[in-house]
């Protein structure tokens, strides 16, 4: 491996050393806080052109009932309490969140009604008429994922699947206080896709600038410049991916937790997203999402070096990745093309979104059933290296010619 | 040392740009001259590996030109020399030793050694993007010289540079001459008529001459000029 870390150590230069890597780091850097910060505790709250509060105060209030609620399983106690706090809302009031009633009785137990609406599904008229009963909370609850999994196509064995790890999530669930995850969460999909966006940009000229700056020649005549040089850019593209992506996710996570707290690391998943069956705390979940958009970061470095490659132009490159990025945003294969959908949600700017990374459709092998973020990582690696390998046969077929 | 091109062609399309060129090369410094067009930058690519032959081969010591073997021994300048303008003359060339496998003590001798002779000694730690074009010229023929090449290609080598570094690039030429093969390309026929072995003579991509030259076969410039008046009357 002689000189192989000296010419890591140089590539890498060759990446960081560009003003568009920080300027576009800095720029996306500003969305990201926006995204987990600002969006939510800027402005104020209006209804039917009143202000009600600002967001802030809200986020303040809601944040101390919540904490209060806290370590408390959601069981037939606590949701009498909710519905007594909401029957005492006037039933002719146009807006309710402007009662008193609701203020002073509904609105501290306003995450618990919320959760049972995600657990079950009711509309808000159900849930006015709905009687407070645990077991059927969780009768409605088991309803709702079966329909899901009739929505989602899922086979016998994926429903037996999902069964048996629901048996495996602890009923009736504690209630936690969790917004800094929560947030972390529902902010995921808009910091993938800028982390993505950014990794694009900074590696779209990694060997393209090469040919377009004339290096390319001496570096092919050189004696270590057909093969090692080819994986000192590989490496050093992912750990920049790396490094960016770990950037994001630390930054993410500090303004996150700074900002709304630390609790609920080991609250239950369920509390989050109410149709996930796997038994998953809070943290595990949000680590797990935030490990995928990192590999997504990844895959996406890999795959925009081997364009940049294949076109040896830079613009060309970018214009391909972010084009496709946009595209797939509004794109989408029906799911009930079982197959083309699901393969569809692997690919990485799909892949940066909760929804995809906890979807119910797994994919068997050998006997066993893997669930999204068990099998990408594996999927990533193999298409990573394909991706690898088709870019150093066009790097080493190369000919400098025309100029 | 003898560096064997057989038969080595190159053909894009219907136009032949290197046609059947034969060649052995030992020790010395060989002049290739051609008018613009000739085929002299291509016959080179194809010497340096970065341009794959329609036909024929290329190989020094019986190493063939598409192994690292071949590479390691070889330096070359391409006549549009590519840098990175973020980075230091002395990162440059301590990149293209590390490429040319140098470990990290020999490149920075070797990387010192170089900047001084090319006279940019005090430029080392200067980016790129600052220098001069006469100044990138001399800093692409340091990296050329790097890791002690057996074949040095040089295209164009004095493109850029002033009367004086002209000279100093001669002689610095005529003295790697003696231990080494080197081919360099140039129009201007003064460049090689004093430091040159051999001249070699390009045409429509087919070597119209090869031989010595020395004062008593008359004026290079002048047969220069002839065989391309030549091609022109024909043309």
């Amino acid at each position: 491996m002689a000189n192989f870390g000296v010419l890591y150590g140089y590539e890498l230069k060759k990446i960081v050393r560009r003003k568009i890597v920080w300027i576009t780091a800095a720029f996306m850097l500003f969305i990201v806080i926006i995204t987990v910060i600002v969006s939510r505790l800027a402005g104020s709250s209006y209804v039917d052109g009143y202000k009600i509060d600002t967001h802030y105060h809200m986020f303040q209030v809601d944040k101390e009932y919540q904490q209060r609620l806290s370590g408390r399983a959601i069981d037939q106690s606590l949701l009498e309490e909710m519905k007594d706090g909401y029957d005492k809302i006037p039933s002719d009031a146009e807006a309710y969140v402007l009662t008193g009633e609701y203020q002073i009785y509904a609105r501290p137990y306003s995450e618990i009604f919320n959760i049972v609406r995600n657990m079950t599904n009711m509309t808000f008229n159900e849930m006015w008429q709905w009687t407070a009963d645990e077991g059927d909370l969780y009768e409605r609850r088991q309803r709702m994922l079966e329909e899901a999994r009739e929505d989602d196509l899922l086979s016998q064995d994926e429903k037996a699947f999902w069964q048996e790890k629901e048996d495996k999530v602890e009923w009736p669930v504690v209630f936690v206080y969790k917004d800094g995850y929560h947030q972390l969460f529902d902010s995921m999909n808009t910091i993938g896709l800028m982390m993505l966006i950014v990794i694009t940009i900074c590696l779209s000229g990694v060997f393209a600038e090469e040919h377009s700056k004339r290096t390319d020649q001496l570096i092919l005549c050189s004696r270590y410049g057909r093969h090692k040089a080819y994986w000192a850019k590989i490496l050093a593209g992912i750990s920049f991916s790396l490094f960016s992506s770990v950037m994001y996710t630390v930054i993410a996570f500090s303004a996150a937790l700074a900002a709304y707290g630390a609790d609920g690391f080991s609250g239950a998943f369920q509390l989050m997203y109410a149709n996930y069956s796997y038994p998953l705390s809070v943290g595990a979940a949000i680590l797990i999402s935030y490990g995928m958009m990192i590999i997504a970061g990844i895959l996406t470095g890999i795959f925009v070096m081997m364009l940049s490659e294949l076109l040896h132009s830079s613009i060309g490159t970018l214009a391909l990745v972010v084009g496709m990025i946009i595209l797939l945003l509004f794109f989408n294969i029906p799911e009930h093309y079982r197959a083309a959908s699901q393969l569809l949600s692997y690919i990485p700017s799909e892949f940066v979104a909760v929804w995809s990374i906890f979807s119910l459709r797994t994919v068997s092998l050998a006997g066993r059933i893997f669930t999204a973020w068990q099998i990408v990582p594996a999927l990533y690696i193999l298409a990573g290296g394909v991706f690898a390998a088709v870019g150093k046969r066009a790097y080493v077929r190369y000919q400098v010619s025309g100029r | 040392m003898e560096l064997i091109i057989d038969r080595l062609s190159k053909q894009y399309g219907s136009r032949i740009a290197v046609d059947r060129v034969t060649l052995k090369l030992q020790k010395g410094v060989y002049g290739l001259l051609g008018a613009n067009g000739a085929g002299k930058t291509t016959l080179m690519r194809l010497i340096c590996g970065i341009l794959k032959p329609t036909g024929g081969s290329v190989s020094l010591d019986g190493e063939d030109v598409s192994s690292e073997e071949y590479r390691s021994r070889l330096g070359y300048l391409p006549q549009d020399f590519g840098y990175y303008p973020d980075f230091t003359g002395t990162d440059f060339l301590l990149y293209m030793a590390a490429l040319k496998g140098l470990d990290r003590t020999q490149a920075k001798r070797k990387a010192a050694e170089l900047l001084k002779l090319v006279a940019l000694q005090d430029a080392g730690k200067k980016k790129i993007k600052t220098y001069s074009g006469g100044m990138k010229q001399r800093l692409g023929i340091a990296q050329a010289l790097l890791g002690e090449p057996q074949l040095l290609i040089l295209d164009e080598p004095t493109a850029g540079l002033d009367p004086k570094e002209r000279v100093r690039f001669r002689d610095l030429i005529a003295q790697l001459g003696k231990d080494n093969i080197v081919l360099l390309s140039t129009h201007i026929v003064s460049d090689i008529e004093h430091i040159a072995d051999s001249i070699l003579m390009m045409k429509n991509g087919q070597l119209i001459f090869q031989g010595t030259w020395d004062e008593n076969s008359g004026d290079l410039e002048q047969f220069y000029l002839e065989q391309f008046e030549e091609g022109q009357d024909h043309g």
